[in-house]
């Protein structure tokens, strides 16, 4: 039977007061919202009375001598159009900011993932660290290349937690799962560039986004994401469903056993050491080649394996919807991401956009005959599309694009119509097509490694 | 803690909500909203308790066994924790009060040593 202590009922003391003062502000006059407010900033910052009460019976000594990981974790939360989204982890805090809206409007919900992302920082990333990182002074410089630990196995455990504690719901994370993976695999940079690199190369990057697909920039967090998947699926398979990631997690994130805040370096050797412990195989290669090598295509074999496919469809998920924004999406079918206003901010390498000489910058006046407008573009590629009945679908789209005082015809070869990533059950699964369902047609398969093909 | 007339925010020395609130319980058995407000009140509003810092004092005194909790109804009827003092605290009171009027005393005679 739990005993009672002095700090039990604590929380429900508090609300109490809080109460009472606020029903006294009332009773002189004030409106609910002001009389709430005017009771919490009499009593002052709630979590602190709590952290010092809790001080007064587990001394600070004695709580690190019991090695908590931390005694308690404090979320600054920052709600504001100005401030915009952003976090910074700490081991026993985070600073994190979203829109104005970002909890009350679902629109903006679907973006929701940092609380649960900067929480797991707090074991990955601030306890554990990689030894590039772990500088001793600040005159060292930090170096990188093992974000695609700190950043990448951090975003899928953090995705993880955000559907496991509501703030996602299975389906947002596969969308924004997609969509990541979608971007990558569409991501003509990746024949340069290896993932180490974007991590070696985080301290400069930024600035102008514009032809970031083939510069590369953050890749580490998704690429990370997806090779972490893939290694939970082999434990999963090497070990016939007996032992999964959680198992890595267990023996990576407690080493030096239950410590109080301190953080533990560890190299890419001790990730393959603590991989071979899970269940031996040559993890070394399989780390070095999707970190190092290049590849034209993404490692979608943790989606796969785990019973999914990426496919396009011509409905965009309320995932995207939410992450572009106002930014008009054409991004996976001509290779372009425009202002409302026509102003082309990206195009992808190697796409029709492309190869009209399309260039961030220019600003598309007309398309097919009509001023432009996030319509008459959808208008356009569903014209063109090859399954469209006019004889108009064999043409080009036509645009007139301004760039300074000089105007310019192009015609942007194209037939595939609106283009955008969803997962997809496989058809081995006796889950329903989820995604099938929602989307109004399926265009294309990226991925067809179904494990049942393998039998 | 500050002092509102002046709208200037005072350092009080440490120690001394403590003593305030043992002086409020010398009446009898009295919740932590309650506290704050006789401290406002019997101060004439000079002295206003950021009152969160309540509750971390009162655990001190707890821990100290100058005060004890119990449960109990509060004048509007609402479940609510009383905090009494212990025969520990009565005499801490009575000493730390001495302690004060010394302290006070010497203070002012540094500061007005024509007073």
């Amino acid at each position: 039977m739990h005993k009672q202590t002095p700090l039990d009922r604590l929380a429900q003391e508090i609300q109490d007061h809080l109460d009472i003062e606020t029903q006294n502000n009332l009773d002189r006059g004030m409106g609910p919202v002001e009389a709430r407010r005017a009771a919490r900033l009499a009593f002052g910052n709630v979590a602190l009375v709590q952290q010092e009460a809790y001080n007064v019976w587990h001394p600070v000594w004695l709580q690190q001598l019991l090695q908590d990981h931390y005694v308690s974790y404090h979320f600054l939360l920052t709600l504001s159009d100005f401030a915009g989204r952003h976090g910074q982890e700490h081991q026993e805090s985070s600073n994190n900011g979203g829109s104005r809206n970002a909890y009350s409007d679902p629109v903006q919900a679907e973006l929701n993932g940092e609380l649960p992302h900067e929480f797991t920082h707090s074991w990955n990333g601030k306890y554990r660290r990689p030894v590039g990182l772990d500088t001793p002074d600040f005159a060292t410089p930090m170096k990188g290349e093992l974000l695609w630990v700190y950043e990448g196995l951090t975003r899928l455990l953090g995705d993880v937690l955000a559907v496991r504690s509501g703030f996602e719901t299975a389906e947002q994370f596969r969308d924004a799962l997609a969509f990541s993976a979608a971007s990558l695999d569409e991501k003509p940079g990746r024949v340069w560039r290896n993932v180490e690199d974007t991590a070696i190369s985080a301290p400069v990057q930024g600035g102008n986004m514009a032809y970031n697909n083939w510069r590369r920039n953050y890749d580490f967090y998704a690429e990370g994401e997806l090779l972490w998947l893939h290694a939970d699926m082999l434990i999963r398979k090497l070990t016939n469903g007996q032992k999964s990631l959680h198992d890595f997690c267990l023996i990576f994130l407690a080493k030096g056993g239950n410590t109080g805040p301190i953080t533990v370096s560890y190299d890419f050797d001790e990730l393959v050491s603590d991989l071979n412990q899970v269940v031996p195989f040559d993890w070394a290669t399989f780390l070095h080649e999707r970190i190092t090598s290049l590849s034209s295509h993404a490692d979608l074999d943790g989606i796969t394996q785990s019973g999914w496919k990426l496919i396009y469809a011509d409905e965009a998920s309320s995932y995207e919807k939410a992450n572009m924004g106002k930014t008009v999406d054409a991004y996976f079918s001509l290779g372009l991401l425009t202002k409302d206003d026509g102003t082309i901010g990206e195009v992808r390498f190697f796409s029709p956009a492309f190869d009209a000489k399309l260039s961030p910058g220019e600003k598309i006046v007309t398309i097919n005959g009509r001023a432009f407008s996030p319509a008459t573009l959808q208008q356009a590629l569903t014209e063109r599309k090859s399954a469209y009945s006019s004889s108009d679908a064999a043409k080009p789209i036509y645009m007139t694009v301004q760039n300074g005082s000089a105007v310019r015809d192009v015609s942007v070869i194209y037939h595939g119509g609106e283009q955008f990533p969803l997962l997809e059950r496989n058809h081995c699964s006796s889950e329903p097509a989820i995604a099938q369902q929602r989307a109004k047609r399926v265009l294309r398969v990226r991925s067809i490694h179904c494990p049942c093909f393998r039998h | 803690m500050s002092t509102r007339s002046d709208n200037v925010r005072v350092e009080l020395l440490q120690g001394t909500l403590d003593l305030l609130i043992l002086r409020t319980l010398v009446l009898g058995p009295v919740h932590g909203h309650a506290i704050a407000k006789a401290i406002e009140r019997n101060s004439e509003d000079v002295l206003v308790v950021e009152q969160g810092s309540l509750y971390p004092a009162l655990h001190r005194l707890m821990k100290r066994d100058l005060v004890s909790a119990e449960d109990g109804i509060s004048e509007n009827n609402r479940k609510a924790r009383f905090y009494r003092l212990t025969a520990k605290g009565r005499k801490q009171l009575a000493a730390e009060t001495t302690k004060w009027e010394k302290l006070a005393w010497a203070i002012g005679q540094i500061l007005q040593p024509n007073g």
